[in-house]
């Protein structure tokens, strides 16, 4: 039994996550029957299989639970606004009691009673008669009565017993595990063959058995027959019986119904057909798909590059066909791990819910492209930050209903969630209209922590992208939501981590928006082949804007570190130089643009080969310190190339260069 | 060849739970999620034995009983209905609903076996 304790403990999260979503919708729709049914039913399932696998106590509280709503299933009770908090704070507490049912702490304990009490009352309050049914007591257990009895047992079934399926050689058997038996079969009953119906017993049986337990408990055995038979049970040392049996022979109505009908013909069920329209699989076989494909891949251009190398007409279109086939594979083995952001969306309306109601304040969370996909590793990834961004706007960007009035506000503030694919990228945009923030104060706020000098220019956005920097915190006071000054940069960091861009923009009085921009995935990216000296580097494309061909090295105007293309000045950056510290001067130059933030910069490398795909593979230890470069990529002739992260370069080189200023 | 014991309930755990303490007792398993399914599994089958959960969404369990009671070939068929409701009235469905034994889900895991062996065997 225990290898179902994780399936169970999966699909008791799995009900609760369920019924979380659908008391938030209620909340939405309260009268929605549909939305009841499946809540109650919900419930009901928990309740059964907590039952079934020994979690007494889920399955317990879960009945207090469940009997709200049947009431509100009945129409007897409203679905308000404490029904609806107190059902959200029991899942929270049934949740935490899947995965400790013993109940450890004194803090759960308390909160297991108070929860407790408070279902009963809402219970009793509608129905003021209805007493909560104490769970099962145990079985009676015998009382201590050690020396055998003799007991003498008639057993005759009535006419119609075999009408519901029983058979009376399984009370038998039942009674012989009570005790030492002797059984007679009477069969005076039985008439003479012509007149028989054979669906009718006509046998009864008598039974001597020596046991320990008592009458009542052989009457149990008994217990789903009684209807159906004459019991008698005596005792047989002496011969009074110890209990009488109801000898009620009531015709059960079922069977009576059944002797009367006519054998009708059922109409034939149309045998309902099983498509199985999604398999569940394990995420981590997917994950074993994913870095077999990308082997695949790896492999895939080392045959492309030893086609090259032996020119083979055949060859040539088998590596073709097969190269066309494994990018095929490639996109649907990422799709398989798309998941629609929706699925990520519930904690966060319960946060928006939950908090807006701490803070008093009326916040409604509308989302937009739910349905929109992402690659499973970055949701995850992204739940924490998205759920601290809620965090701030809830408590620092939405006002009090009264302040928004003033403002000539609705009083209901709101907070969008908006997902949108955009070629390779997905956006998030978390969008709110509150008080926004000024730009003034953060820069005065900046300054005054030392973050940048008194007298730097900077523009909105780069006044904006201060808060993302390590130890700047706007609230004015600490609370426990937000604030705690680790906020922004550690948003930023975990963002950056799923190789996600954030940018925020804000107006006051009007609102922030807060939008972040996401890869598909992460794991294979297009990219830019380029060499320089000897070593192969990969960009990537998306950040990638143009390649230009440098006509000579005159061109660079290494005075202030800027390249004048079409008519337009942007800073470049010599990759062989950053890299090896020496200038390559030799070879031909060419130039790729890449973004950084809004600026364009311009990357100065040895060569570009091409676009290549590569499959990122992290690197190890002693590479965590080169945060310029975020993994590395096997190519098609064995060699490693590293892919590089541009921003990074960048902003390292204008780190290096800031301080080569100051000192 | 076992014989064949049709498991109705809509929890996904707990027909593959039931199945799977049957299996092991040499059963045969056919699953059905509603009563309304385990009807239409039932037509040219040899079944031996239905255990069914009493409440399911489309057709409960006692509806199906009934309707199975009703089947030529059905009509004697053992049926093991369970009540997962703690408070339920357990004679009161052994009275009414034409199963032959009524079970507590608690009460299942522990008795399902012993008690199908003895009523098919």
């Amino acid at each position: 039994m225990d290898q179902y304790k994780s399936s169970y403990i999966e699909e008791a999260h799995e009900l609760i996550a369920e019924m979380e979503t659908s008391l938030l919708q209620l909340e939405q729709n309260p009268d929605n029957e549909a939305l009841i049914q499946q809540v109650f039913r919900d419930m009901h399932t928990l309740k059964g299989n907590s039952a079934m696998f020994g979690f007494k106590v889920i399955a317990e509280f879960t009945h207090h639970l469940e009997s709200i709503y049947e009431l509100i299933r009945s129409g007897q009770q409203k679905v308000t606004k404490e029904v609806l908090n107190v059902s959200l704070a029991s899942l929270d507490h049934l949740s935490a009691l899947v995965n400790d049912n013993s109940l450890s702490s004194a803090e759960s304990q308390n909160k297991h009673k108070q929860l407790t009490a408070k279902l009963v009352a809402l219970v009793n309050i509608t129905n003021a008669k209805e007493e909560i049914a104490e769970v099962d007591n145990c079985l009676q257990k015998p009382t201590g009565i050690e020396e055998c009895k003799v007991y003498e047992i008639l057993f005759s079934p009535a006419g119609n017993f075999f009408y519901n399926g029983s058979n009376p050689l399984y009370y038998l058997d039942e009674l012989k595990s009570l005790g030492e038996c002797t059984i007679e079969a009477l069969t005076d009953n039985i008439p003479s063959i012509d007149s028989l119906d054979e669906t009718l017993c006509y046998t009864s049986w008598k039974i001597e058995i020596k046991t320990k337990v008592q009458p009542a408990e052989i009457k149990k055995v008994f217990q789903y027959a009684e209807h159906l038979c004459v019991l008698e049970i005596a005792e047989k040392a002496s011969v009074e019986i110890a209990e009488a049996a109801a000898p009620a022979v009531e015709e059960p109505k079922l069977a009576a119904e059944i002797k009367g009908a006519k054998p009708v013909q059922k109409e034939t069920v149309a045998a309902k057909k099983n498509i199985i329209s999604s398999v569940r699989v394990p995420s981590e076989r997917l994950d074993t798909l994913m870095s077999l494909v990308s082997e695949l891949i790896t492999l895939q251009a080392k045959l492309g590059t030893l086609t090259e190398q032996l020119p083979h007409s055949e060859l040539l279109a088998v590596t073709e066909n097969l190269e066309k086939i494994s990018t095929r594979l490639r996109d649907n083995a990422f799709s398989m791990s798309l998941v629609p952001v929706n699925n990520m969306l519930t904690p966060f309306s319960r946060l928006v819910r939950d908090l807006s109601s701490d803070l008093n304040k009326e916040i409604d969370f509308v989302t937009e492209g739910a349905e929109t996909e992402l690659d499973k590793n970055i949701m995850e990834g992204l739940a924490d930050p998205v759920m601290h961004l809620l965090r701030n706007s809830i408590d620092h960007g939405i006002e009090d209903p009264d302040t928004r009035e003033k403002a000539g506000k609705p009083r209901n503030g709101t907070i969008l969630f908006k997902a949108y694919c955009s070629g390779t990228n997905v956006f998030i945009e978390i969008k709110d209209d509150g008080k926004g923030m000024d730009p003034e104060m953060i820069r005065a706020k900046a300054v005054q922590k030392g973050i940048i000098n008194k007298d730097e220019v900077l523009s909105e956005k780069e006044v904006f992208n201060l808060i993302f920097l390590p130890g700047f915190s706007t609230a004015e006071k600490i609370s426990e939501i937000s604030g705690r000054g680790v906020g922004m940069d550690v948003v930023k960091r975990k963002i950056t981590d799923i190789h996600g861009q954030i940018k925020i923009s804000s107006q006051v009085n009007v609102g922030t928006t807060i939008s972040i921009k996401l890869p598909l995935t992460v794991s294979i990216i297009d990219g830019l082949l380029i060499k320089v000296q000897d070593a192969d580097f990969v960009i990537p494309l998306s950040s990638v804007d143009r390649c230009f061909e440098l006509h000579s090295p005159a061109d660079l105007n290494h005075f202030n570190n800027v390249i004048v293309l079409d008519g337009e000045q942007i800073p470049f950056i010599n990759l062989s130089e950053e890299f090896n510290g020496i200038e390559d001067i030799t070879e031909s130059q060419e130039i790729i643009i890449v973004y950084h933030e809004d600026h364009k910069v311009a990357l100065v490398a040895g060569h570009v080969v091409g676009k290549f795909q590569a499959v990122l593979k992290p690197l190890g230890r002693y590479f965590l310190q080169m945060e310029s470069i975020s993994g590395a990529a096997i190519l098609g002739d064995g060699n490693i190339a590293l892919v590089l992260d541009t921003n990074k370069v960048i902003e390292q080189y204008s780190n290096k260069k800031r301080l080569a200023l100051c000192h | 060849m076992g014989k064949t014991v049709l498991i109705v309930d809509d929890s996904d755990l707990v027909r593959r739970v039931l199945g799977f303490t049957l299996k092991k007792e040499g059963f045969n398993t056919l699953f059905a999620e509603e009563g309304k399914e385990a009807l239409s599994l039932l037509e040219g089958r040899d079944i031996s034995l239905i255990v069914s959960d009493l409440n399911m969404p489309v057709m409960g369990g006692l509806e199906m009983i009934k309707e199975v009671r009703e089947m030529e070939n059905y009509r004697f068929m053992p049926v093991v209905l369970f009540v997962s409701d703690a408070g339920a009235d357990l004679n009161h469905y052994i009275r009414t609903s034409g199963a032959t034994i009524v079970f507590d889900k608690d009460a299942i895991k522990e008795k399902l076996a012993s008690t199908v062996k003895k009523l098919i065997w």
